[in-house]
């Protein structure tokens, strides 16, 4: 066996950032840092605890990010770097994108995004099939937006990785030129008016890639079939605080990446959850193709969160009308802004049968 | 686990006819011996250990749960089928009904989230009792499941394909049931696992093999 070279992340380390260790549940980190610095902004440690990163060491930890367990530890989670189980496997054409993240400020928002590549994409080696894509601009009267979306991928579509990502990508570039020319009769309004055509455009740009461009799928797109890419769409339009410090943020939302406003430590969906009487079932409306979408709107308050997330994470946050032991934690954990390093080890919670891709994108406004 | 906690799960059946032409044509040796073959090939799959669940019933005369829903890492030993009477198909859909409703209602009081169940229904004759009435009592409850029918050793395919709702496949060589029911049940391993990880795609959520080695697959016509 050859020596690994990550060092093990004690139960000691795990208890001090309030995680659980095999042995038994969390205690609550006795950790003052891990709310917003005084003002706004992050906490004193950005990047995470320095206690955490990399050195030479020997372990035979799981190459998983040390995360909270909820319920039974994942049987995936389980596994050491070397096992002659292979199960965690590296995607033959690369950019698996086991983490992708961003963090950082934008007026009175603060923003962390987080995607990770799910234990079945690992188990397959197959890539992460969500995406997320943020982006700003200013109008003419001086205020601001944050525009956020969130794509995943349909599991059965075999080029969803790259219809996520253009997606994501696509509809802020259609959002930001709604913003820029049209007359402003409200965002909602104008939204639920040009729908169509902003779907359409959307569609067409995803479609209209160049065979073997970066992450392109290789037959020409003449040839192609837009169920082999398709995907779902969640996106928010939040304004900066000028001039009043509430804003009415809008979302649009085509299939079943869930989103939810943070308030005072707990989470409410956006949209009302599927029916939990009968069975369950995953089937989702795609963006490709779609000729309109959920518009919907919802008040922010100082001090208020906004999360997007794909189902891989927002489905485990809530059950029926009632947000889960994780859904609890993870808007009490978020309620503020938090590290980049915890905002992923907080994503990558483990919880039995939560093995697809995962995105988190959170906004939190200045209190 | 956690009550309230979201978790997903998959519920498979597995459905033998276990009557006495089974042993005669070999069904029911082939049938224990590939079971603890599936136990190991589903107990190797960290996806399928946490998220999928499974359950045999064996019919004959009447019908017996001789395994009770469960992981699939909680099976010491796959327990066996045993030659018996006639086909008493209702007794079958009876029994599912009743643990499928016991099962899902268990499921869901704990806080899972659970999928539309799938049964995997193996016979190698034709039903000797009236058996549409406790059919249809099953198929026309809210959790009436998905059914896959395989057919070997002569068995009735336009039954059969009444009975199933996905698809139905059925032995093309009577003369070896055996070997038909060894291919039945890897199926239905590789079918549990591709479902299982890919359970966010499609609205059956069950992934089935286009064809199966020696069997022709009967279409559905009542659908």
């Amino acid at each position: 066996m050859a020596s690994t070279r990550f060092r093990s992340i004690t139960s000691d380390h795990m208890a001090w950032f309030g995680k659980q260790s095999k042995d038994g549940p969390a205690q609550s980190a006795p950790r003052s840092d891990r709310s917003s610095a005084p003002g706004f902004g992050f906490s004193d440690e950005p990047f995470g605890d320095p206690d955490l990163l990399l050195e030479n060491n020997q372990s035979n930890e799981p190459a998983a990010l040390a995360a909270r367990v909820y319920g039974e530890k994942t049987t995936f989670g389980s596994v050491p770097w070397w096992s002659e189980k292979d199960w965690w496997k590296l995607a033959p054409e690369g950019e698996a994108n086991d983490v992708r993240c961003q963090v950082g400020t934008y007026a009175d928002l603060a923003v962390a995004a987080v995607s990770l590549r799910g234990n079945k994409h690992r188990l397959q080696g197959a890539v992460n099939d969500d995406s997320f894509a943020i982006a700003h601009t200013t109008g003419d009267d001086g205020r601001g937006y944050l525009l956020v979306a969130v794509s995943d991928g349909m599991g059965s579509a075999k080029h969803s990785s790259f219809g996520a990502r253009l997606a994501a990508q696509n509809a802020l570039r259609v959002l930001l030129k709604l913003l820029a020319d049209l007359p402003g009769n409200g965002l909602m309004a104008d939204l639920t008016e040009h729908q169509a055509d902003l779907l359409s455009w959307i569609t067409r740009k995803v479609l209209g890639y160049r065979a073997n461009e970066f992450g392109a799928p290789t037959v020409d797109a003449n040839e192609f079939d837009s169920a082999d890419a398709q995907c779902t769409l969640t996106f928010a339009i939040v304004p900066t605080g000028e001039p009043t410090r509430s804003r009415e943020a809008v979302i649009g939302i085509v299939g079943d990446s869930p989103a939810f406003l943070v308030q005072n430590g707990r989470l409410i969906p956006i949209e009302p959850a599927k029916d939990l009487e009968g069975l369950w079932s995953s089937s989702s409306d795609g963006l490709l193709g779609a000729t309109s979408m959920v518009i919907t709107s919802v008040e922010l308050e100082p001090g208020d969160g906004l999360l997007l997330t794909s189902d891989g994470i927002g489905n485990f946050l809530t059950h029926g009308d009632q947000e889960t032991v994780l859904g609890l934690d993870i808007a009490s954990k978020w309620k503020r802004p938090v590290g980049m390093l915890d905002f992923i080890r907080d994503a990558s919670f483990e919880l039995q049968s939560a093995d697809d891709d995962r995105t988190a994108v959170m906004i939190w406004i200045d209190e | 686990m956690n009550e309230n906690s979201s978790q997903e799960v998959l519920l498979f059946y597995i459905v033998c006819d276990e009557s006495g032409s089974m042993g005669q044509n070999g069904g029911i040796e082939a049938i224990n011996e590939a079971l603890p073959e599936l136990h190991a090939t589903l107990a190797s799959d960290p996806l399928v250990v946490d998220k999928c669940r499974l359950s045999i019933i064996a019919f004959s005369d009447g019908a017996e749960m001789i395994l009770p829903m469960c992981k699939v890492t909680d099976i010491p030993d796959m327990p066996g089928v045993q030659e018996a009477g006639v086909t008493n198909y209702g007794a079958a859909f009876t029994l599912l009904g009743q643990a499928i409703q016991t099962d899902v209602d268990g499921l869901k009081s704990q806080g899972y989230r659970v999928y539309r169940a799938c049964v995997f229904f193996m016979s190698d004759g034709e039903p000797t009792d009236h058996w549409e009435d406790a059919y249809n009592d099953l198929i026309n409850h809210p959790y009436r499941p998905h059914i896959v029918a395989f057919g070997v050793d002569g068995a009735d395919a336009d039954i059969l394909a009444k009975i199933a709702t996905l698809r139905c496949y059925v032995g093309r060589d009577r003369a070896s049931a055996g070997r038909a029911l060894a291919n039945v049940m890897s199926s239905i391993g590789n079918t549990i696992i591709t479902s299982t990880s890919n359970a966010h795609s499609g609205p059956a959520n069950i992934d089935l093999p286009a064809a199966i080695d020696g069997f022709d697959t009967v279409p559905l016509d009542h659908l």
